[in-house]
């Protein structure tokens, strides 16, 4: 290879180097870190920003040995972050969709939710797999999430209720949640927020429940044996950050 | 919110970025220290540490994958460099498929997602250790130049440009100029500029091979229906290939792939071990990494043994296991 096209190449990878750099940072100077990692790692991500930018910077005025092939995946990667923004908002909010225009802050504790349990799925399946539901006395329990529907659960007058749990980036995201019976038999429109106060109750008959698919997440778990029996289903704002971060074995829970 | 026409190319590529943005910041550590180790251990040292002999050499490959803990996405440039210092076969390969899982933070989130279940912890301890002792005494008899591409270690990752010499090699003259090679350098501004040097060849290269599995990685997730691997759950034999086949696509990092098995409610214990066991073992990733180091045979063997052996370990604790 020529000595400039050498040079060139060497150079493209410590322009990538820096682009990528400057996306990570531009990251982490917005609110759309917490769609692809959890939050407790934007320190690691401005270290690694800090150190790519100088790597960058170093390989502009030293190139590395070129590859065109390397060139090539550090450009596909840099394009494809930046496609990815604005970042997908796969489980924000349409609640307006559902006839709420005044869609209710979700990060207030409503009135009617008094004396439930607030927690949120996650921390609720865990107490149901658990066998500690009945440590928690009271009318029962409150918890949000976004809605899936599914022909069969709509012929039984069940839909689905979701969030999805982020442990370390957005890849190894699973959705966790419950089948849930509306108290008026109304179900909301899928993909809509809502917030639920209610009981798990045993679930009747023996039909096993269907997979149910939340899109961009691979696997969503369902609590097999249970009915979320909602005294009250309420249209609420998605959340500022729609996914559980953190999931807690006891009182007080993140909700 | 679910319904818009490129939404699967928005998800295909959000996966993608994240898994290089979770991996990068290991991939980075682990090219510093594979520089760091290029730079200021001269080969005697390093040869020190680890024993010729086969079992002591497996068992301190082991030990040190306990002591210095490197997740999978770090590892390779670490062990190659490791190789090309003199390090024997037998206990580096053992530290490669060791480290990722045989350390205290794999085994605390481990802990973590299965809500203090001692036996999960230990089992996936037990096979991670089990498969990579099997995996470096197979390779114990090899020489390093059997294991590597370039033993000589001026692969392109090297960003420096010299002929570093391997342990079958030593002091060989500088490509490029013909002189003496000047790695690891004299002066202390010399070896800072080699490190940062031979951090940036040694990331850009891996970096490479991390991207191409990632967007494989992303693929996979974004294309594949969970439907496709919940119809094995219920059979033994059929839900721990299923659950392996999985850890092999997603490529998960080692800390957090704990959690993502603790939520395979419907799964066996066996299955989600062959999965944790695995996946820090081999991974797209992983596999496009090795194939750019490793001689074939090598990544033959990589590919085909650790499989193997979690495959023989989950079903058997799945016949004799609680």
């Amino acid at each position: 290879m020529h000595n400039i096209q050498r040079n060139l190449l060497g150079r493209a990878d410590a322009l990538l180097l820096l682009g990528l750099a400057l996306f990570m940072a531009s990251l982490l100077s917005g609110e759309a870190y917490w769609h692809y990692l959890h939050p407790r790692f934007r320190p690691l991500t401005a270290a690694t920003a800090l150190v790519m930018a100088g790597l960058g910077l170093f390989s502009l005025f030293r190139p590395p040995r070129p590859s065109g092939g390397r060139t090539l995946a550090f450009a596909l990667m840099l394009g494809l972050a930046l496609a990815s923004l604005p970042a997908t908002d796969p489980f924000g909010s349409r609640g307006e969709a559902w006839g709420v225009a005044e869609a209710e802050k979700a990060e207030e504790v409503p009135d009617d939710e008094a004396g439930y349990l607030r927690l949120n799925t996650g921390e609720l399946y865990d107490l149901a797999e658990n066998n500690e539901l009945s440590r928690h006395p009271g009318p029962g329990f409150a918890v949000r999430g976004f809605v899936r529907r599914d022909p069969e659960l709509d012929k039984r007058g069940l839909f689905g209720l979701y969030r999805v749990a982020l442990f370390c980036c957005f890849a190894d995201a699973t959705a966790v949640g419950f089948v849930v019976r509306p108290p008026d038999g109304t179900l909301p429109e899928d993909g809509t927020w809502v917030r639920v106060a209610g009981r798990l109750e045993p679930s009747p008959g023996d039909a096993p429940l269907p997979d149910i698919q939340v899109p961009g997440i691979f696997y969503a778990s369902t609590l097999p044996g249970f009915v979320l029996a909602a005294d009250k289903v309420v249209a609420v704002s998605a959340p500022r950050e729609p996914f559980m971060f953190e999931w807690r074995a006891s009182p007080p829970y993140a909700y | 919110m679910f319904d818009a026409p490129l939404e699967g190319l928005g998800f295909f590529a959000l996966t993608a970025t994240a898994i290089f943005l979770e991996a990068a910041p290991f991939l980075l550590l682990g090219s510093f220290l594979a520089a760091l180790i290029e730079c200021f251990v001269p080969p005697e040292r390093m040869q020190r540490l680890f024993p010729r002999r086969a079992v002591p050499g497996v068992l301190a490959g082991l030990f040190a994958g306990l002591f210095l803990p490197v997740c999978e996405c770090g590892i390779v440039p670490i062990v190659r460099r490791m190789l090309t210092k003199g390090v024997p076969p037998a206990s580096a390969m053992t530290y490669m498929l060791a480290a990722p899982i045989v350390n205290p933070v794999v085994m605390a989130s481990t802990y973590t997602a299965f809500q203090g279940d001692w036996f999960m912890v230990a089992a996936r301890t037990a096979m991670g250790a089990a498969t990579a002792l099997g995996m470096g005494l197979a390779l114990s008899r090899l020489s390093t130049r059997d294991i590597l591409l370039d033993p000589a270690g001026h692969g392109p990752a090297c960003g420096c440009g010299h002929d570093h010499g391997g342990p079958d090699v030593p002091g060989t003259p500088d490509t490029a100029t013909g002189e003496a090679p000047a790695c690891p350098p004299v002066t202390a501004r010399a070896r800072i500029k080699a490190v940062i040097s031979h951090t940036a060849g040694e990331f850009l290269d891996m970096g490479g091979m991390l991207i191409l599995g990632s967007l494989f990685a992303a693929a996979f997730k974004t294309l594949t229906p969970s439907t496709a691997l919940t119809l094995f759950e219920t059979d033994p034999l059929l839900s721990i290939m299923a659950m392996m086949l999985l850890a092999i696509l997603l490529s998960l990092c080692s800390e957090a792939d704990a959690f993502v098995a603790a939520s395979f409610t419907t799964f066996p214990a066996s299955a989600k071990l062959a999965f944790l066991a695995l996946g820090p073992m081999l991974d797209i990733k992983l596999a496009i990494m090795f194939q750019a180091v490793f001689t074939r045979r090598v990544v033959a063997a990589l590919l085909v043994v650790p499989p193997v052996m979690v495959f023989v370990l989950s079903y058997a604790l799945s016949l004799f296991g609680p």
